[in-house]
This record gives structure tokens, C-alpha cells and sequence, in this order.
């Protein structure tokens, strides 16, 4: 049994009329305390990292003056006339268990009308090929039919992710947006 | 002071005492130092005595103040040495000596009380000097050596005070042996009259900082 | 969020290297050199956005500012700096600064961190010894597409750009002051020039950051340094309240 963790979806959508018709017109913030809490936020394929940190360089040269807010706090309280919070999507004291092929991570996903599901993270070793992680994922696929549960949204990497931080984030909470959503 | 009764019957005098030999000017010079004295000696003892000591600077001025002030003393009792010392002072007969027999002992009495006593053993103790077997020039070879005393102390002072700078950047040494670079300016503490002006208007900069707007 | 109180002035370039000297003793630390490059950005005006939000209340349009360090080295093409390096900056180009590849870089690279700024007008009063404004502050890193990228989808476009280089005192009080140029960068096609705003002189500025808008302590004995520094300075540099007015980036705003 590992350690405890957390996660918020929130969904923006856009009050603006005007937009373009292909425009989703949402926008999402999503933070996972195994990833520092770090914000990341998301409309169609732009996403940015809100860190929790000050870099150095923002402080020294007087782009930042204090200690900076995560993006949804500007959405809610400074962009409000252009976006609207509609969900939030919260897992609060979710556990963690290292196997010997995955790092699994288990929450319950409530939303203010209520429980919406299980959700189930899972992570690879670093060591693994795709071949072999997306074995080990058809492994627990087939252990949740096995006790009765079908109803499953699934979102996987389809590639081989390097250890590139930025990237891996988005990726990673795409995988949320696609099953919370 | 002589006396001259109108009848020589001493139950019946109705003498008018003659105060004129009285040396009024003399008594009454010691009587003011002696109280300006006893005043300032009181001061210093009750600031003493209480929870919160005085500052130093106050301890000082007064202390300054009633050495100043013994000093007039001793200097008065001094010049009046020749007056006081072939004075003497005997009651009339007109003082009712069996009503205030105690009033008349005490204001004739010549001996210290033995507090005094102790206090001025205490001091020529201290001193170390033997007041009685010391010779007139001895007495004044001390003197004379406390003086020097007292002046190299004034020159040391004085001495170490012009060794430091307390204004300026150079000490008045390093001025009189001239080691200045010519023309360095010495540094003189006045008020600056330099000033800054402004070349643009802070607010239309600001302005388009805040709103692109030039 | 950031209460920052402030007081203004401006000196000529001539002043530079006393003041340089006079600050340094004042705050007891050398001058360090700054330099940033600010976007504004704001709402995409072909969207027509509400005045009030979902709760009805009045929110007005206002821009938003992205600002990133440029790094010395760029700065000086390599060559150590320090305080001097301002001396020589009095024209429209900074020689040793392509700005040009500076933006073409900055844009091409998605690894910059970038400040997010949004400002509340200075707070308003009779009797105003300094200015008082509610920065609202985050920061953002690209994590897939472009920074501009994800600023378009948020529903904002390009408004104006500009470089800000100079040298900040840290006071041990807390207290910051700052003096700096400022440069307009105009984007024509593809060809970038500057142009210098604070002409012949410098902005100087004195600010005291507080972190939480409800720390009075904070706040009052921030007001108290800054007073009494602008007393120091006296018939030196008079340090003055702006316009506040002019710190005000709502757009439209009738007054």
C-alpha cells in the first residue's frame, strides 16, 4: 500500500458567443498531487502547466512579484465573464499499490450530484515496452469483468512516451478528460 | 564684643548686647555655601538611593556641581581664615541657661559628635598621609603633586583626543604631517544640493505599460 | 495575488551613476541587473464577450500581461554585465541585443516559463500617500502547442509588446527599487525594432510586495518604509504618486 492521492477536474465552458463553430468551447484544469499539484490546463490541443514554484529568473527579473495562483483560480476569479466553471470532478484519499508490473492508483470520482466511478491510474516501469504494458493492462481489463464490472472507459498511451515532463503531463491528463468526460 | 552693663547687678541686666564685632558678612558667606553644600550632597544621596540609578551624564553634572560648590567652601572659609579663627562665641547673660541647659551645650559644644569622628579618621586614613608630622613645604609638595597629576591627566585626554578624527576623514596628525594627496577634497559634512529632474512624464509611460497607449 | 503599494519617479540619464552609488548604500546590496519581455494581450474583440458572469455580477474586460526574463547573456551577446551596461543604453536598438532571434526563439521555444499577470486598478482615496494594486499573478510552461497557442484558445489576441532592462535594490527591509528603461517593440511583418520610451533618463520605482491582501501589519509597516524612504530622498529623487489612471488595464473604460 503506497501513498495517498488526490486529483480535481474542473470544466470550463465559454460564455462567449461568436466562437468558431469547430470550437469545443471548454476548457479544463486538472491537478494530481503525484505530479506536484502542478495545474495542467487544457482546451482543444493547448495545454499549459501551471508549476507550483516560482522560477527564479520570473522572480529575479520582475516578471513575478509574489506567490503565483494555479490557472484555475484566474479562470474563476478574474476571467469569469469569459468562463464559467460547469463540473468538478473530485478524488480525495485515493490509495496507491505497487505491483510487480504496475504502479496502480485508485480513486473515487465524485462531482457535486455524486459519485461518478472508480478510476483506476495506471503507470508502467519505466523499463517496459508498450507490448508488455499494454499486456499487463488487458491483465486488469479482464480482472474487472471478472467481477462484474463492464462498464469501463479506457484511455491509453498508443506510443512509447519519453521521460520528457512537459509532454508526459498532457498526455496523462488527456487519458483523464477522455474517461472523466 | 564688649558688653557694658548700665548697672553692674547681673540679676537685673537689661544689657543691650553690642553686635557690631559680629562677623556677619563672614558667617553669613559660610552659611550659604554650607547650605548650597548640604542641598546638592542630599540631591546626589537621594537620587542614589532609588530603584533606578540616574544616567551618568546626570551623576556627573552634579557631581561636577558640588565639587564646585566645596570648592567655594573651602576658598571662603580661606579668605575669612584670619576673621573666624579670632572668633569666639560665648552666650550673653541674658540666655536663660537652666531652661535650656541641652540648647546651650550643644550650640557651645566644640568636640564632634563621634559619627564625625569616624568619618574624618575614615578620610585621613585613607589619605595614607600623616597630617601632623608633615611639614608646611611637605604639605605643599603633595599639593603641587596632585596638580601634576591632575594636568597629565588633562594632557592625555587631549593627547588622544586629537589623535581621532571625529569630523572629516583625516585626523589632525595625518593634517600637520601633511600627508593629504594635494587637492583630495576633504570631506565636509553639509547638505547636498544635488537634484534629480525628470525627462519624461512617469505617467503617459505608465500609461502605456498599462494600456499600449502612447 | 499580490498587494504591491508603490511611489514613482523618473531621472535623467546624467543622475545615473550617483544614484547608483547613493541606493547601493541606502539598501546595503549592489545593483542587479533585470531584464524582461512583456506581451498585453487582450479579449479577442470578435468574440462577444458578456459584461457580467454566470452570477450576474459586473465583470469588466480587462487585458492580461505575459511576461518572460530575457537572459543576460542574450542580453549582452555573451558578455559579462553589471550596472554599467545601462549607461549605454540611451538609443532605440540595444546593440548587443538581436531582439529580432530573441522572439523568433521565444516563440519557436515552448520550454520558457512564463508570467500571467492580471491588475486590479490601484485602490482609490482622498488622502493617497502610495498606490495600492492587486496584481493577480500565475505561471505558465507550455505542455503541448505554444504558449500563444493556448492564449488564443483562452479567448485573447495580441494588443503590445515591450522590454523593460534596468537595476534592482533589494532593501533589507523589504523595500524594492528600481531603475529602468523601457522600450516599445513594434512587430511589421516580420521585421522587429524597438523604440526607447523612457527617453534621456530612467523610471524609478519603489515597491513593497505584500502577499496576503489581508495582512494589515504587512501592509501598514509596508507603507511606513516606503514613506519614510521617500522622506530620505527627499530634494534627491521625489518619489510621487502616479495617475492612477494610468495603471488601470481595463479596456474601454469611460472616465
Amino acid at each position: 500500500m503506497g501513498d495517498k492521492w488526490s486529483f480535481e477536474l474542473k470544466t470550463f465552458r465559454t460564455s462567449a458567443k461568436n466562437t468558431n463553430p469547430q470550437d469545443t468551447k471548454v476548457m479544463h484544469t486538472l491537478q494530481l498531487s503525484h505530479k506536484n499539484n502542478e495545474t495542467v490546463t487544457i482546451k482543444n490541443q493547448s495545454a499549459i502547466i501551471t508549476p507550483t514554484y516560482v522560477p527564479k529568473g520570473l522572480y529575479d527579473n520582475d516578471c513575478v512579484f509574489g506567490t503565483p495562483e494555479p490557472f484555475d483560480y484566474m479562470l474563476s476569479n478574474k476571467l469569469s465573464n469569459i468562463w464559467t466553471q460547469r463540473q468538478s470532478i473530485k478524488g480525495e484519499f485515493g490509495v496507491s499499490y505497487q505491483t510487480a508490473d504496475l504502479l496502480i492508483r485508485v480513486n473515487n470520482a465524485f462531482s457535486y450530484s455524486g459519485f461518478q466511478g472508480l478510476i483506476l491510474d495506471l503507470e508502467s516501469k519505466p523499463s517496459d515496452t508498450l507490448e508488455m504494458f499494454q499486456k499487463n493492462v488487458d491483465r486488469i481489463r479482464s480482472m474487472l469483468k471478472e467481477i462484474g464490472l463492464t462498464d469501463v472507459k479506457v484511455s491509453l498511451d498508443d506510443s512509447q512516451k519519453v521521460e520528457e515532463k512537459g509532454s508526459s503531463l498532457f498526455g496523462l491528463a488527456a487519458h483523464y478528460l477522455k474517461v472523466l468526460g | 564684643m564688649t558688653d557694658t552693663p548700665l548697672n553692674a547687678d547681673p540679676l537685673q541686666s537689661t544689657a543691650i548686647a553690642d553686635f557690631s564685632d559680629v562677623p556677619t558678612q563672614a558667617l553669613d558667606a559660610l552659611r550659604m555655601k554650607l547650605s548650597q553644600l548640604t542641598a546638592s550632597l542630599s540631591k546626589i544621596r537621594d537620587e542614589m538611593s532609588r530603584a533606578e540609578l540616574p544616567q551618568w551624564y546626570t551623576l556627573q553634572a552634579q557631581l561636577t556641581v558640588t565639587l564646585t560648590q566645596l570648592s567655594s567652601l573651602t576658598n571662603t572659609l580661606d579668605h575669612y581664615e584670619e576673621t573666624l579663627d579670632s572668633t569666639v562665641a560665648y552666650p550673653l547673660p541674658s540666655f536663660p541657661t537652666t531652661a535650656h541647659e541641652g540648647l546651650i551645650t550643644t550650640l557651645m559644644r566644640k568636640k564632634n559628635i563621634p559619627e564625625v569622628e569616624e568619618w574624618i579618621k575614615d578620610a585621613k586614613e585613607t589619605n595614607g598621609l600623616d597630617i601632623e608630622s608633615l611639614s608646611d613645604a611637605d604639605i605643599k609638595k603633595l599639593i603641587n603633586k596632585d596638580k601634576d597629576i591632575t594636568s597629565w591627566a588633562t594632557q592625555c585626554l587631549l593627547d588622544e583626543r586629537a589623535k581621532h578624527s571625529y569630523t572629516g576623514l583625516y585626523t589632525k596628525r595625518e593634517q600637520n604631517e601633511g600627508s593629504i594627496e594635494e587637492g583630495a577634497s576633504l570631506y565636509t559634512s553639509s547638505v547636498s544640493n544635488v537634484k534629480t529632474s525628470r525627462p519624461f512624464s512617469v505617467d503617459k509611460v505608465l500609461k502605456f505599460v498599462h494600456q499600449g497607449e502612447l | 495575488m499580490v498587494q504591491q503599494l508603490a511611489l514613482f519617479s523618473a531621472i535623467e540619464d546624467e543622475s545615473y551613476a550617483l544614484c547608483v552609488e547613493t541606493l547601493t548604500i541606502l539598501s546595503s546590496n549592489r545593483p542587479k541587473l533585470f531584464a524582461n519581455f512583456s506581451n498585453v494581450y487582450k479579449p479577442n474583440p470578435i468574440l462577444q464577450i458578456e459584461k457580467v458572469n454566470a452570477k450576474n455580477q459586473l465583470v469588466e474586460q480587462t487585458r492580461v500581461k505575459l511576461s518572460t526574463a530575457i537572459p543576460l547573456s542574450n542580453l549582452g551577446d555573451g558578455a559579462e554585465l553589471n550596472y554599467h551596461f545601462m549607461e549605454k543604453l540611451d538609443k532605440d536598438e540595444i546593440e548587443t541585443f538581436n531582439v529580432n532571434n530573441f522572439i523568433h526563439e521565444t516563440v519557436a521555444n515552448n520550454r520558457n516559463h512564463w508570467s500571467f499577470q492580471i491588475s486590479d486598478i490601484p485602490a482609490a482615496g482622498n488622502n493617497r500617500k502610495l498606490s495600492n494594486q492587486t496584481i493577480h499573478e500565475s505561471v505558465l510552461q507550455s505542455s503541448n502547442g505554444s504558449v500563444s497557442s493556448f492564449i488564443d484558445e483562452l479567448g485573447y489576441v495580441n494588443d503590445y509588446q515591450f522590454i523593460t532592462v534596468g537595476v534592482k535594490f533589494q532593501f533589507q527591509s523589504g523595500v524594492i527599487m528600481e531603475i529602468y528603461k523601457i522600450w516599445q517593440v513594434v512587430q511589421k511583418d516580420d521585421a522587429v525594432s524597438m523604440k526607447l520610451l523612457t527617453k534621456d533618463g530612467f523610471m524609478v520605482k519603489a515597491m513593497y510586495n505584500v502577499n496576503k491582501s489581508t495582512d494589515i501589519e504587512s501592509l501598514n509597516s509596508g507603507s511606513q518604509l516606503l514613506l519614510k524612504l521617500k522622506v530620505d530622498l527627499r530634494d534627491y529623487i521625489d518619489l510621487d504618486i502616479p495617475d492612477r489612471k494610468c495603471l488601470d488595464t481595463r479596456l474601454n473604460h469611460l472616465d
